[in-house]
């Protein structure tokens, strides 16, 4: 009877896209938070070709990032019952 | 005019509770931010307050699903509505004195439920839609929280467990600002619409709308009063979250804002009106056992999922009860107008006993 109540394809794409979202801008916002110490300690070895790459991809992390939170208003706004 | 007053009754009450979910659903938004010290407690409940105004006015599906999917709204009186908002006011006000982070969204729809049972009978509940729009998603929503925030603080520590910890804390406190931030959007999206939706019940019930419209000023005074209830704060709750359930780092509070966020935002846009109390309290305690189960003060998060599974029932009690009271003063605005003047009496009875007790440990 719940089988039928229930709409597990609904719940089931709610599972789906907060496992891949959720996980994912976690990840990225870890990753952005690891590059930029790696920036850091690259910065004070003096190693311009180690500060280059941490950087580009610090930088590209607060991009996604930020990509993100707008992804995620725009899911909001896009609710209009 | 009697009729008038009533709804005038119904929407100050639909308003207060409002004003009590803001105020009893602070710590879902702000506790891990506070208690990881990525802001102090007044800018974080202010940066809360001004985003769940914001959030309200976002979207409207979940309002819709209050308002139409779990109810039949042609069985509802206006006396319904009230009795259900005090069923819902009544439990938030308990679980507040008791500091139990229980959800705000569930004692509504539980005293709407328990009201309409009392006033019609069955026939009054789209059982399936409870089924399949609340009760499932209720359970499905803080386990796939905890199961997100796990995954992620596992792998947040892999990618940053190299690193300095100073620099990584303070990158962890600034995404916490933006998790945060995020979360009291999603907040605010999904909680002040449900008000929104109890509100546009009473004006069906009264005749004034036709069912599925959510008028621009039920909009407006929805937001603003989940926005002054969440900067009121509800500092037992915050204590409760954010330093009772873990003792969280600001990898963990990251960690289960993200995860809260994210589940409450894909809730919203398929029309599920969630619990974020359990959303982020699930996110917590995947944050927290992911990294040690033993980190997890399993006492405090069982009488957390207690609350949980007794608000819907204990809500729809006082609810049923509420308009039991209500009925025996006719269809009027009397029973209403009397029952509220006894909860606001209540509620000062309880707020001076509060004061006296708090001055009476401070002299000892």
């Amino acid at each position: 009877m719940i089988a039928t109540i229930v709409d597990w394809t609904t719940i089931g794409k709610v599972a789906l896209y907060s496992l891949v979202f959720g996980v994912g801008v976690a990840t990225i916002v870890a990753l952005g938070i690891s590059s930029a110490a790696g920036l850091q300690e690259a910065m004070r070895r003096r190693s311009a070709a180690a500060s280059v790459a941490w950087g580009l991809v610090a930088a590209a992390c607060i991009a996604a990032a930020c990509g993100a939170i707008v992804l995620g208003v725009a899911v909001m706004s896009s609710s209009k019952g | 005019m009697h009729s008038d007053l009533l709804l005038l009754i119904v929407v100050v009450a639909a308003l207060a509770f409002d004003f009590t979910n803001g105020f009893h659903d602070t710590a879902n938004v702000v506790a891990s931010s506070i208690s990881t010290r990525a802001l102090s407690p007044s800018t974080a409940v202010a940066i809360a307050a001004l985003l769940n105004f914001v959030g309200a006015f976002i979207s409207l599906k979940v309002a819709a699903t209050v308002a139409t999917g779990i109810v039949n709204s042609a069985e509802i009186t206006q006396t319904i509505v009230f009795a259900g908002l005090i069923g819902a006011i009544v439990w938030n006000l308990v679980t507040w004195f008791f500091g139990l982070p229980s959800s705000s969204s569930h004692a509504l729809i539980g005293g709407v439920v328990g009201a309409t049972l009392a006033a019609v009978g069955t026939s009054g509940i789209q059982a399936g839609a409870l089924i399949g729009k609340v009760i499932v998603p209720a359970i499905v929503a803080p386990v796939l929280a905890l199961v997100v925030a796990g995954i992620s603080i596992v792998l947040t520590y892999w990618l940053v467990g190299r690193r300095r910890p100073g620099p990584v804390t303070k990158g962890f406190k600034l995404g916490q600002i933006a998790s945060g931030s995020m979360l009291a959007l999603a907040h605010g999206t999904n909680d002040a619409q449900k008000t929104m939706g109890v509100i546009s019940l009473a004006l069906v019930a009264h005749g004034s709308i036709k069912p599925g419209q959510v008028p621009t000023w039920v909009v407006v005074s929805s937001a603003t009063a989940i926005a002054l209830g969440t900067y009121a704060g509800g500092w037992r709750i915050i204590r409760t979250v954010g330093m009772r359930i873990i003792k969280m780092d600001a990898a963990q509070g990251f960690s289960a804002q993200a995860a809260g966020a994210v589940v409450i935002l894909a809730s919203s846009h398929f029309g599920y009106p969630l619990s974020t109390t359990h959303v982020i309290s699930g996110g917590v305690v995947g944050a927290g056992a992911a990294k040690r189960l033993s980190a997890v003060r399993w006492g405090v998060a069982g009488n957390i999922a207690f609350a949980w599974a007794l608000t819907l029932p204990a809500a729809g009690v006082v609810g049923a009860a509420a308009y039991a009271v209500a009925n025996v003063f006719g269809s009027g605005a009397l029973g209403p107008l009397l029952i509220t003047v006894i909860i606001v009496g209540a509620l000062a009875a309880l707020i001076v006993s509060r004061r006296e007790r708090a001055a009476e440990t401070a002299q000892a």
